[in-house]
């Protein structure tokens, strides 16, 4: 299980990231509206020598196409390392909806209340992961 | 001229018009509908996989076209992956 913390009306969750060029600790905000699995600042991804995956375009918000550039990353999610794509963009941190595919997300939403996330308990709704009942 | 010698934009240009023109009349099935493309405009070549295993798909087109910029696309979509909330709608290209 990971946990985070509310603040500032976003539930944010800090985690490791390394690449090629070194490693930190990252606070993301996680963003249900955003269908993928990560973005860091462009400057992260330098700093850190992340290789260059692909380009592709993303719809913002209002429907307007943009294109992107998709770095790969080494991340520490629930006590595994992972190689994830992650979008370079000038936001702040965001983890998205793909990454937390197969995980229970809950947020005592006020401020300073926890943010837990942790493999699913429910067998039925992802079938094909390891969760444990 | 080399990958390396052709900018960011042209080869994002590039791909997008390769892949309107050649590919998305084959592809656009309904079986392949919301499935991951990666194209190499380099050389034409493609390969489709599910999204969720774009990143080991990245990997198998680097590996035969090692050095090129690669571009992604979903099928039926006009953009792979959404911010805000965006609802994506059947491409409208």
């Amino acid at each position: 299980m990971m946990t985070g913390t509310i603040t500032n009306k976003r539930a944010h969750l800090e985690r490791p990231v390394r690449g090629a060029g070194g490693q930190g600790m990252v606070e993301f905000t996680v963003d249900t509206g955003y269908t993928a699995y990560l973005t860091l600042p462009p400057s992260y991804c330098e700093a850190l020598q992340l290789p260059f995956v692909r380009d592709e375009e993303a719809y913002m918000a209002n429907g307007s196409l943009v294109w992107t550039e998709i770095y790969s990353v080494l991340l520490d999610w629930d006590g595994e390392e992972r190689a994830v794509e992650v979008i370079a963009v000038e936001s702040e941190p965001l983890i998205g909806m793909t990454l937390l595919d197969g995980y229970d997300l809950l947020m005592e939403v006020r401020e300073n209340g926890v943010v837990r996330i942790q493999k699913s308990q429910h067998r039925e709704v992802s079938p094909n992961d390891n969760a444990t009942v | 001229m080399t990958q390396q010698q052709i900018s960011k934009e042209e080869t994002r240009r590039a791909a997008q018009d390769f892949y309107q023109t050649h590919i998305r009349p084959i592809v656009e099935t309904e079986e392949n509908i919301g499935k991951m493309l990666i194209l190499d405009v380099a050389t034409g070549d493609y390969e489709i996989d599910d999204m969720n295993n774009s990143l080991a798909l990245n990997k198998r087109m680097l590996a035969k076209h090692p050095g090129n910029r690669l571009t992604g696309f979903r099928i039926g979509y006009d953009a792979v992956q959404a911010f805000g909330g965006y609802r994506p709608m059947p491409s409208k290209r």
